[in-house]
């Protein structure tokens, strides 16, 4: 399937985001540090089989300006209007990658009018960074293993210019949003949401330490937390058909979820 | 070095002719196996009494060698009879039933039942194992790690969890009760192969061998020692367990002539050697384990054929008091093993048994326990 980049006006940004699917639920994707996933992965597609997807690139990553934010609540503030234009008068179900996870949190708890649910994955915010580490950065194949672990779900690896604006979005996420008191306002107010939430962990995450995870379930009253076994701090890409199954599952049964219903 | 006494309920002999497996269960007589139960319940108090560092028991199927198919449900009548020794469940076949835990739970259950005394074995079983639930042997060793990891997840994360794994699936986990040992109770894997040596180094936990010989088992034991070192670790002496027949006589003349006449007669529990040949050669062992291949390709041709060459090959310790010490130094030297899991039931006789297992407990673990 091919996905193409639009462009959309919301409260004075011009959003650049992807569109899958013509049916079914809404389901807003917010990537994570490194911007827009690659094109060639498969994940958009499967999850638009049965609902609309909508993959905004966040302001200040990609070709979406920062605008005026300064904070991530502005962030999640611009993205709230982004939903209002892109599907008026709706609910939406808000999947959140890493670095997503805050913006997603924080949207929910500004606007719950706006949120059915919230699915946190590898949700990044609660990580303790402890600087750079002792042998120097990690290569890029690496790095890549890392993310994504060995069998990425992708129909062929990143070009080169892909990989230079993943670079370059996780940079200016890091400049502009590192937090050195560890979000310690949003873990206070993770409680004010009552949405259901699903909390997806990466069994093999190298990125982030599962103990960062739990503050979400322990603070947030409908937390439901699933462990992909296996899987890479990507989740969408190194566990594609799981994490796809996952999401629709919550998206399409909320409370019913934990039920098994064949 | 520490002594642990195996205990599996054996049915005893059958009526059955010839050497097969599984075993027709219309040879199953209700009398026998009353006294089977009967027996097992006085033997592991008596053993408890005697001063054994463990009682041990452990799952298999589909035979009279072993009337624990459910191994937990032995171990739980264990926990009411030995009061003392810890019960060593050696172990559950982890990757066969489908659903790890549930034997997370049973097994914490055992460490509350018994004061927190379990000691944990998660295994995988021997290759014949994998013919009573149908499970594709190719699988074992993937199956074996996920349901590991689900476990130990299970007993130690504090806070409600789902699984979505290649072959377990939950949405909801949160066991009652946790073991009371923290952060768990003491683990073995079973360790013959090369690749369980390896897995037990990295997580860290100890290694048993058995239905193996003294040159393998020393040969795995030194590779399991390697790899800890390289995970930065040193194993304690009681973390290599190495099982094996014993029978102790009051000299090595009687011991030997209760034990002689067993060899060129088929035990109950045979029949066995076919099905593991046809599970091994389906994909059960890994790559870097020929050895053990080869091995389960011709597993009767591999059995001693006498008393001497047993003794010899270590798999089997037969003798008077002072005998058996020898041999058992000659063990310990040869595999490092600080745990030998003992099982007392060669000689056939239940009077005989009894006596060997005083005789080893009495005028050999006070100076065994010195090695």
């Amino acid at each position: 399937m091919s996905i193409s980049d639009k462009f959309i006006d919301a409260g004075g940004i011009k959003f650049q985001y992807r569109e899958v699917g013509e049916s079914g639920k809404i389901i807003v994707f917010l990537h994570g540090a490194g911007g827009q996933s690659p094109k060639a992965s498969r994940f958009p597609a499967m999850l638009g089989e049965r609902h609309r997807v909508l993959i905004p690139s966040r302001p200040g990553f990609d070709q979406t300006p920062i605008g005026d934010c300064k904070t991530q609540q502005d962030v999640a503030a611009a993205v709230a209007k982004f939903i209002a234009v892109a599907a008026p008068g709706l609910k939406v179900h808000l999947v959140a990658q890493s670095a997503g996870g805050a913006i997603a949190c924080w949207l929910t708890i500004q606007h719950p009018e706006l949120v059915e649910s919230l699915v946190l994955s590898a949700p990044a915010a609660f990580a303790v960074r402890h600087g750079p580490p002792s042998g120097g950065p990690p290569s890029l194949a690496e790095m890549a293993k890392r993310l994504y672990g060995e069998e990425p779900a992708w129909d062929s690896a990143p070009s080169e210019e892909e990989k230079q604006q993943t670079g370059k979005n996780a940079q200016a996420n890091m400049a502009r949003f590192a937090s050195p008191d560890a979000h310690a306002e949003l873990k206070a107010r993770l409680g004010e949401i009552k949405v259901p939430v699903l909390l997806l962990v990466a069994g093999a995450d190298q990125m982030i330490p599962e103990e960062a995870m739990k503050p979400y379930q322990e603070l947030i009253p409908q937390c439901t937390r699933i462990i992909v076994y296996g899987a890479a701090h990507e989740l969408p890409i190194s566990a594609a058909a799981t994490w796809v199954k996952l999401v629709a599952d919550f998206v399409d049964r909320g409370e019913y979820f934990v039920v098994n219903m064949g | 070095m520490k002594f642990s006494v195996f205990n599996g309920m054996p049915y005893g002999r059958t009526r059955m002719p010839g050497n097969k497996w599984p075993v027709p269960n219309q040879y199953f007589e209700p009398e026998q196996a009353r006294r089977a139960v009967a027996a097992c319940l006085e033997e592991v108090a008596m053993e408890d009494e005697l001063g054994f560092d463990w009682i041990a028991c452990a799952e298999h199927h589909y035979s009279p060698f072993n009337l624990a198919p459910n191994v937990t449900v032995l171990a739980s009548a264990l926990t009411q009879n030995v009061k003392r020794a810890k019960i060593a469940i050696l172990g559950a076949l982890i990757p066969l039933t489908g659903n790890p835990v549930r034997i997370a739970e049973e097994y914490a259950m055992i460490d509350n039942l018994s004061g927190g005394r379990l000691v944990a074995g998660l295994l995988r079983g021997a290759p014949y194992e994998y013919l009573v639930y149908n499970v594709n042997p190719a699988e074992s060793r993937t199956r074996f790690e996920e349901a590991w990891d689900l476990i130990i997840k299970a007993w130690t994360d504090r806070m409600p969890f789902g699984w979505e794994g290649k072959y377990y699936h939950y949405r909801n986990v949160s066991i009652w009760p946790r073991p009371l040992q923290e952060p768990t109770p003491p683990i073995y894997v079973s360790g013959s192969s090369r690749e369980s040596g390896e897995f037990a180094a990295r997580k860290k936990v100890g290694l048993g061998l058995a239905f193996t010989n003294m040159p393998l088992a020393a040969e795995a034991a030194k590779h399991y020692r390697a790899k800890c070192a390289e995970h930065g670790w040193e194993p304690k002496a009681e973390q290599i367990i190495y099982q094996l027949p014993i029978h102790v006589g009051e000299t090595d003349e009687q011991a030997f002539d209760t034990v002689r006449p067993m060899f060129g007669h088929t035990m109950p529990a045979g029949g066995l050697s076919d099905m593991n040949r046809l599970v091994a050669t389906s994909g059960f062992f890994g790559k870097g384990d020929t050895n053990l291949l080869a091995r389960f390709k011709d597993l009767s041709g591999d059995e001693p054929r006498s008393l001497e060459e047993a003794l010899e090959r270590g798999t089997m310790i037969v003798g008077g008091p002072k005998t058996v010490l020898q041999q058992i130094k000659r063990l310990n030297q040869e595999i490092g093993c600080g745990m030998l899991n003992l099982i007392f039931d060669r000689s056939g006789a239940p009077d005989k048994k009894r006596r060997s297992i005083e005789l080893f407990a009495k005028e050999v673990m006070p100076a065994a326990r010195e090695i």
